[in-house]
């Protein structure tokens, strides 16, 4: 399994980077309760999708399954920079309905910023 | 067969970190004989689809068993057929759009929405999917 899970926590945005190419059904539930471990103590959460070129549909349930867990632990949620032909399937899924994305992680930070009126992180 | 025809035969082990490796040949032959972007991806996700779903259902996502994958180019038209000798499918899906927070249960529609047709048949104990689409079709 070639990735890597960058993770900056912080008790208001946390951030998590993933870094692989292929988010598929042999790494997502891993990836995903890595991630969800982390930010258990945190107000929002951003994950930087930006380096992935490939998701299944496992990988797509997966990431459902971790927006209702955030979710229900009061923990405000945006994916990050995914590239327009994953954008196109999440459309196609509406996932927009349920879930929030934001075109890179700056945006999707300001997003939180003003949904929650916390601070910016390192302001 | 035509003599511009082309097919290859590939087939790995049951297991879902060999998948990638299916998904991206498949994107790079359909690009080589004329597929635009989209379509090679249409075709690259829906063929992972295929495969993932006949390690996790028709072999219960267990390893040792094996997937054939056979894709072939006639007339300016894709065919990706996903063959196994697991557990046969009794129904299949039912073609509606999922909800929004499923957590499962998209890998057929998306197969049904990207493809010309996906049908599924099961002879002497294997079972195949056939996948097809036109490369000549804009999304």
């Amino acid at each position: 399994m070639d990735y890597v899970v960058y993770l900056e926590p912080s008790d208001k945005i946390m951030m998590a980077r993933v870094e692989l190419k292929r988010l598929t059904a042999d790494v997502a539930h891993q990836i995903f309760a890595e991630i969800l471990q982390a930010a258990s103590s945190t107000q929002a959460l951003a994950i930087d999708l930006a380096t992935v070129d490939f998701m299944d549909s496992t990988a797509i349930g997966e990431l459902v399954f971790l927006g209702k867990k955030l979710r229900n632990g009061g923990i405000t949620c945006t994916i990050a920079g995914l590239k327009p032909h994953l954008m196109g399937l999440v459309r196609m899924m509406r996932l927009e309905t349920i879930m929030h994305f934001s075109e890179d992680t700056d945006a999707g930070i300001k997003g939180l910023v003003n949904k929650l009126k916390i601070e910016m992180p390192n302001s | 067969m035509n003599s511009d025809d082309k097919t290859l035969m590939l087939e790995i082990d049951s297991r879902l970190d060999c998948v990638a490796l299916v998904g991206i040949s498949i994107r790079a032959l359909c690009l080589e004989y004329g597929a635009d972007e989209m379509t090679a991806y249409q075709v690259q996700t829906s063929t992972v689809e295929a495969v993932n779903n006949t390690i996790i259902h028709a072999y219960s996502n267990q390893s040792g068993h094996p997937v054939w994958i056979r894709w072939s180019l006639a007339d300016k038209r894709l065919t990706i057929q996903v063959s196994d000798e697991g557990m046969t499918m009794r129904q299949l899906p039912p073609d509606i759009e999922p909800e929004p927070d499923a957590e499962s249960g998209r890998g057929w529609w998306i197969m049904r929405q990207w493809m010309d047709s996906a049908e599924y048949m099961t002879d002497s104990g294997r079972n195949t999917l056939v996948l097809s689409k036109s490369i000549s079709n804009k999304h």
